[in-house]
């Protein structure tokens, strides 16, 4: 799941992309196609804010190591509505940092100090948001 | 062939993790040289007779240590989050510990089995 990345400023995350949670671990990437990746911010929050996007975690404690316990869950629950709703069998890897991922492959999850990168990013709506680029903004994570 | 280290949850997920392996004979063991020069996930084993192994954790980066019997199963497990800079160390009664990076997806007491695998 990574491309070469040239870190074109223009092609990077926007800022309001970023506004939209987009860039801020810890997030899904799910393989689209061949180098088209899409990004789900994952959000603990106790009430859903306006303008963010992603997967939602109802969580009333702001701890990042008791609410990160869960991710697994989430991830494989929301790999498990992409094949069962929507008949989609893509592949899909949880980022937790710059060094940190879990990869769904078929039969295995396999960790990976690699996390994806590059190709064309885009959000659930399918949108562009970034090109050839790095998934996250380093300045705030 | 491949070393793996799977870890199995109570859901019925399991995890790979493919291990960068050092066997050492000492009974202190600074741990922050090997990160450097090894990435997580880093596995030690312990060739020493003695009961317990001393690690030095100053300096290194926040993860969780999976203390693993002979066979690989868990026996314990420890946290290094370094805030300040005093030293910090923890022992072990095991013969391998499995450093993994922090945050963990998962909890710890979601652990059914760790097991190894050598897959080619």
């Amino acid at each position: 799941m990574n491309q070469s990345i040239n870190n074109n400023p223009e092609y990077a995350l926007s800022k309001e992309s970023v506004a939209r949670g987009h860039g801020k671990f810890p997030y899904i990437i799910v393989r689209m196609h061949h180098a088209v990746y899409m990004q789900m911010p994952i959000h603990f929050i106790a009430e859903k804010p306006i303008g963010l996007t992603g997967i939602f975690v109802n969580s009333p404690i702001d701890d990042i190591l008791e609410n990160s316990s869960y991710l697994m869950k989430v991830a494989n629950e929301y790999r498990e509505h992409l094949v069962s709703k929507k008949k989609q069998k893509h592949r899909l890897c949880l980022v937790l940092s710059p060094l940190q991922a879990y990869y769904f492959e078929e039969n295995e999850i396999r960790f990976s100090t690699s996390i994806p990168s590059g190709g064309t990013l885009v959000n659930s709506s399918k949108n562009v948001i970034a090109m050839a680029n790095s998934h996250f903004i380093s300045e705030l994570n | 062939m491949e070393k793996q280290l799977i870890v199995r949850l109570k859901s019925g997920l399991e995890l790979t993790f493919v291990p960068n392996e050092v066997s050492l004979n000492n009974t202190f063991i600074p741990v922050a040289p090997l990160l450097n020069e090894n990435d997580f996930p880093l596995l030690i084993h312990f060739t020493h007779q003695a009961l317990v192994t001393t690690l030095n954790l100053s300096k290194v980066p926040d993860c969780v240590l999976l203390h693993l019997k002979e066979d690989y199963s868990p026996k314990s497990a420890a946290f290094c989050f370094n805030r300040s800079e005093g030293d910090f160390t923890v022992q072990s009664q095991c013969k391998h510990v499995l450093f993994i990076p922090s945050p963990l997806p998962f909890q710890l007491s979601e652990i059914e089995s760790v097991r190894l695998s050598n897959k080619i």
